[in-house]
């Protein structure tokens, strides 16, 4: 009998999806498995670590969300408008821009905006002479995490939100205004029933996210009871006795906490399947004059411009004057080719394996058993820590790589594996969308796959295959955790130098890097996203 | 809406995929791997802590000087800080895959918790060690290489601005001047952290849980490493940072006043005294693979130990040698010199159960109020 | 009679003729120019290019974009500057625009909802409405969601609910197109009868000559004289 080639694109992503993802969960079940006491997963100081995680998580997502939905809802309609798309892609960048933050360079920015010596101490005594007792206390506290967060993820909903609202067909929006619908009626009957899945995803995404969060709380914190359990594991596996039994009770928590929002995400995925027949059309919305949506425009671009402006605390003349010494730029140099090495590495290895996947769940659409169960596979890295995926690596791998002696291969492998949803979901609405009929006719005209393929197919995938590229590189760039789990002296990425010249008191240095770092990743990131077709539809996995 | 495949697209693309996937991705997995593979062995490998072996740091300086005398190769890998290395050496034993001979970097209290992954040295001595200080010779199997005095350091001009006087002894830190004034570490991640939390131990015994339920309303913020809290306090967070006495000096010969009046950055003393962290180098348990290894390993230890090295440790380490003979620096000279030196408990035992009663009194102040 | 009440019970505006007089437009590269009037119960055709501003044209008809000069009137009424949830004018778009989040009765009875109607309640509408798909032999698709409809039956609901609320002007762009021969031809058929139930004017954009044999009783002309496009009455 012979074997279908689409049976074995299967094959071949389930096996990459078993070593990156299976093997090392399991590993960890098994661990889990080994430490015989259920007592130990009910310890009260590790309880009350999850319940920290839980409150700041819920806190920090539903601020969020109560500002990133109408923050959305304004720029998509504005994106909707035919004389609103340059200015709404300048929204939609500014919006995917603090994906790129790396958090280590987040936890420092809020430091020089809250903090003692901070912008906002500084503003209170000029303006008011002195400095209010609410200011001082605010940071190092579970407010500044949440507003941190809040600041990171009500982009990253707006965005989605507006991507969502944009799709809204103008034609309905039109119908129902002459059918005497107000903004009100419109926005209830029309608006949120096709938005409200593309929020229910990002808030979920947000929520996975804050459970996960570890620089920030780790910094802003304060210390415990303001704490999560990525920290808790962290410290169980970075120091000391080597507790891998309690970091994997700490994963086991986390694993269960990011469930529901993950299971959410995967419904709200297929919902929005519903609802995502056609691309965006720069329709003509209900009667607004030009510089009405201009304004509009621009006033959204502000609002999504606001939620970098902290980010910009970090570029000081001294820090610049440092990044430019040519010392310090021969002593990041090596680094610096490490860094985009690992990020060219990974985003090939996550884009290709992305574009497996999808092929596989092409062929799979049809079985609809198999197309579940693999969806739900593939997705699953997106509801997992970085922290907790690596301590599987470490369990599991360590007979075959040696992740002390450092690891090209592992810390791009479990880059991979966190990132490769993210090209998935990039992709695959272009597979969703192949024009068959245009592949048919190509044929039929004579020409042969490859040039089909190449006339018709390949113009629709090379907007995409770039923008996940791109955005996969630009947040490995920034990714701190797989790369401190795994370096060596000879591998030193440029994240960990900033810690590294900070154990050295070199300070200064150190804030040179950081900036140099998101001007790196933000800027790859925003490229993508203002000249990629795919970036509209980017999706964060992590 | 997805179209029901049909045949030839369906098929071209499944071969398409399937030909790049196994061209590209299969070399990109492989390739990574096989890099790591292809280096020779050196002759001897060291788990060390990051800031020997980064570019800066003592290692790249004395790890030439010392393959030139022997001849031999020597690989430095960096491991994190003091608890990373003993977590490499224990999962080292665990996979029956030891790979590194010598171990430097861990102090007196992860001494106690390594020693049964680390081999004792028997009858042999490392020539240098009996001029090592009997205070600070933990063990037979541990050679100190450097020690530090761990204080809190002020930065006085902030001082002088809230007209306050910094704290002498360690009941001063719970005076309401000092509220969120303090920069610390947390003892799960950090050494210094869990020396001063162990200090406060040595210090206030009984007296500890009570001393902490107060003093969690005390520090502004817990880092998980001294570089952490060591940033802040230079931006000017806090006016008070757990470190070592040394970091003195390092202001003082980076354009700090060198007058006690006027200096900035002061290392403050206890009247209790002070703890103080003893770095240390040791073999590791069945790592030895010959008798050739044997006396690289040996030979590099009794290095360590040379003036060659210990000259260089206050400016690279930024800690005291262990050599009382070795000149130091002007500005080490005016260090503040502890009445005492603290003994803190290094039984391993004693030290998991402190650091579960500090969990067990801070975690439960979110319901008294603790800074939320 | 179609409906169990008496046409007016539902009426909320009066059957009324349609004038648009020295209507403007600045159009991208092009002045759209209309004048013209249509008598309650006409149903006019415009045939003209793709781009030739003839959306436009509906657009402002139905409040959704506001001319640069010249009036419209219903009736006595000025409607220029009214906005479309007050105009009453119906309109049915080329994708037909049905709320994907509604089920067909609930997309049918929406004008009811939202324009609150008087002393009419839930029910009595929705009676209505079930009155009317029956007339079109969509009764049994009541309550299934819209996205399950083939392109025929998507456009009789789209007539539908543009006209059982009583629009006092419709106007439809190109509602064909996307059908085949048959299905033109059948719903031609039912939109006349429909409109013969509701005459109020009526205008039609449309490109095929035979739908405008089949539905229009007179036609509009747009020419083109330079920069501007003229809308007038065929003479």
């Amino acid at each position: 009998m012979k074997l279908r080639p689409g049976w074995l694109l299967v094959g071949l992503a389930a096996s990459f999806w078993v070593f990156l993802v299976a093997y090392p969960l399991a590993a960890l079940a098994l661990r889990m498995g080994s430490i015989g006491s259920l007592a130990a997963f009910f310890d009260p100081e590790i309880l009350g670590i999850a319940a920290m995680t839980l409150e700041q998580a819920v806190w920090s997502t539903v601020i969020s969300g109560l500002i990133g939905l109408p923050l959305g809802l304004w720029i998509g309609a504005v994106a909707s408008c035919d004389s609103g798309g340059r200015v709404a892609r300048v929204s939609f960048t500014l919006l995917s821009l603090p994906y790129g933050v790396p958090t280590v360079v987040a936890a420092t920015v809020w430091v020089a905006v809250l903090g003692r010596s901070g912008l906002v101490q500084q503003l209170s005594i000029s303006l008011l002479g002195f400095s209010p007792e609410w200011t001082r206390s605010f940071s190092y506290s579970l407010k500044a995490v949440v507003l941190a967060h809040v600041f990171y993820n009500v982009p990253w909903i707006a965005l989605l939100v507006a991507q969502a609202r944009w799709g809204v067909p103008p034609a309905q929006l039109a119908a129902a205004e002459t059918l005497g619908a107000g903004l009100c009626s419109r926005t209830r009957f029309i608006i949120w029933p096709q938005v409200r899945w593309a929020f229910a995803s990002a808030a979920a995404q947000v929520m996975a996210l804050c459970v996960m969060s570890f620089a920030l709380v780790l910094i802003l914190g304060g210390g415990p009871p303001v704490q999560t359990l990525e920290t808790a594991l962290y410290a169980r596996i970075r120091y000391g006795a080597l507790d891998v039994n309690g970091a994997v009770v700490c994963a086991f928590w986390e694993l269960l906490i990011t469930t529901l929002p993950w299971l959410l995400i995967l419904v709200a995925q297929s919902r929005l399947a519903n609802y995502s027949g056609s691309s965006p059309e720069p329709g003509r919305g209900p009667g607004r004059g030009p510089g009405q949506v201009r304004i509009s425009g621009a006033l959204g671009a502000a609002a999504a411009f606001f939620f970098l402006i902290p980010y910009f605390s970090i570029f000081e003349i001294d820090t610049l004057k440092t990044l430019f010494n040519f010392e310090v730029l021969s002593r990041i140099s090596r680094p610096l080719q490490l860094s985009m090495l690992i990020a060219v590495l990974t985003s090939l290895g996550a884009v290709l394996l992305g574009v497996l996947c999808v092929a596989a769940a092409g062929f799979l659409r049809f079985k609809p058993l198999f197309s579940a169960a693999f969806s739900v596979l593939a997705a699953l890295p997106s509801g997992l820590s970085i922290l907790v995926l690596g301590l599987g690596f470490w369990v599991g791998y360590a007979r075959w790589l040696d992740p002390f002696a450092g690891s090209l291969a592992a810390m791009v492998f479990l880059q991979i594996a966190v990132f490769y949803p993210v090209a998935f979901r990039i992709l695959w609405p272009v597979m969703e969308r192949r024009p068959l009929d245009l592949l048919d006719a190509a044929y039929t005209m004579g020409a042969s796959r490859l040039r089909a393929f190449w006339s018709v197919e390949w113009p629709l995938w090379r907007g995409p295959l770039a923008s996940a590229i791109g955005i996969v590189a630009g947040a490995s760039l920034g990714e701190v955790a797989a790369v401190s789990l795994f370096y060596s002296e000879r591998l030193v990425p440029l994240p960990l130098v900033i810690s590294r010249w900070m154990s050295q008191y070199q300070f200064a240095e150190a804030e040179a890097v950081s900036a140099l770092l998101l001007l790196l990743s933000t800027g790859i990131i925003g490229c993508v996203s203002y000249w990629g077709q795919g970036g509209s539809s980017v999706v964060r996995a992590r | 809406m997805i179209a029901r495949p049909r045949g030839a697209a369906a098929a071209f693309t499944a071969e398409f995929v399937l030909s790049c996937a196994a061209f590209f991705l299969i070399p990109l997995f492989i390739v990574p791997v096989l890099a790591g593979s292809l280096e020779s062995e050196p002759d001897l490998t060291i788990y060390t802590y990051d800031t020997f072996a980064a570019q800066g740091g003592l290692g790249p300086e004395v790890l030439p000087l010392f393959e030139k005398k022997c001849a031999c190769r020597v690989r430095a890998v960096a491991a994190g800080d003091a608890g990373q290395l003993l977590t490499r050496i224990q999962l080292d034993a665990e996979r029956r895959d030891i790979r590194a001979q010598l171990v430097i970097g861990i102090d007196q209290q992860i001494w106690s918790r390594a020693k049964p992954w680390l081999e004792p040295w028997g009858k042999w001595i490392p020539r240098g060690y009996v001029a090592i200080p009997e205070k600070l010779r933990v063990e037979s199997g541990f050679l100190p290489i450097d020690y530090g005095v761990m204080t809190l350091m002020a930065d006085m001009k902030q001082f002088r601005e809230m007209k306050a006087e910094p704290p002498a002894s360690v009941r001063d830190l719970l005076k309401p001047a000092f509220t969120r004034n303090i920069l610390l570490q947390d003892p799960r991640t950090s050494t210094p952290g869990l020396g001063f939390l162990l200090f406060t131990k040595a210090v206030l015994g009984k007296d500890l849980a009570e001393f902490w339920k107060t003093f969690r309303k005390q520090w502004l913020t817990l880092t998980p490493g001294w570089d952490g809290a060591y940033a802040l306090f230079l931006k000017g967070e806090a006016p008070l940072v757990w470190s070592y006495t040394t970091s003195q000096a390092y202001h003082e010969e980076h354009g700090d006043s060198g007058d006690s009046e006027n200096r900035r950055y002061r290392a403050l003393l206890f009247r209790e005294g002070q703890p103080y962290q003893i770095e240390g180098a040791a073999i590791v348990r069945n790592s030895i693979r010959s008798e050739r290894q044997r006396g690289i390993a040996r030979a590099f230890l009794e290095f360590l130990i040379s003036r060659e090295v210990q000259a260089r440790v206050p400016l690279k380490n930024w800690m005291l040698p262990v050599l009382p003979s070795v000149t130091i620096p002007e500005s080490f000279k005016r260090l503040p010199e502890a009445k005492k030196l603290v003994q803190t408990p290094v039984d391993p035992v004693e030290i998991k159960e402190v650091l579960s009663e500090w969990g067990r009194v801070i975690s439960t102040q979110w319901s008294t109020g603790g800074t939320r | 009679m179609l409906s169990v009440r008496d046409n007016e019970s539902f009426q909320r505006f009066p059957k009324s003729p349609l004038k648009v007089a020295a209507l403007r437009k600045r159009i991208e590269d092009f002045t759209l120019d209309a004048d013209f009037e249509l008598a309650v119960g006409e149903r006019a055709a415009l045939v003209g290019r793709s781009g030739s501003g003839k959306t436009s044209l509906l657009r402002i008809l139905a409040g959704l974009e506001a001319p640069d000069s010249g009036t419209v009137h219903l009736g006595d009424e000025n409607i220029t500057f009214l906005s479309p949830q007050r105009r009453g004018v119906g309109i049915i778009f080329q994708e037909q625009a049905l709320f994907p989040a509604l089920n067909v009765l609930d997309n049918v009875t929406f004008g009811f909802r939202m324009r609150g109607m008087q002393g009419i309640g839930r029910d009595e509408y929705e009676t209505e409405a079930m009155l009317w798909l029956e007339r079109v032999g969509m009764k049994k698709f009541a309550r299934s969601a819209v996205g399950n409809l083939s392109g025929g039956e998507r456009q009789r609901i789209a007539f539908i609910r543009a006209l059982i609320w009583k629009p006092r002007l419709m106007l439809l762009d190109e509602p064909f197109s996307a059908l085949d021969r048959e299905l033109r031809t059948n719903l031609c058929n039912e939109l006349v009868e429909l409109h013969r139930l509701w005459p109020v004017p009526m205008l039609l954009v449309t490109h095929d000559e035979l739908d405008v044999a089949a539905v229009a009783t007179s036609r509009l002309h747009l020419c083109v004289a330079g920069d501007v496009h003229l809308i007038r009455r065929s003479s």
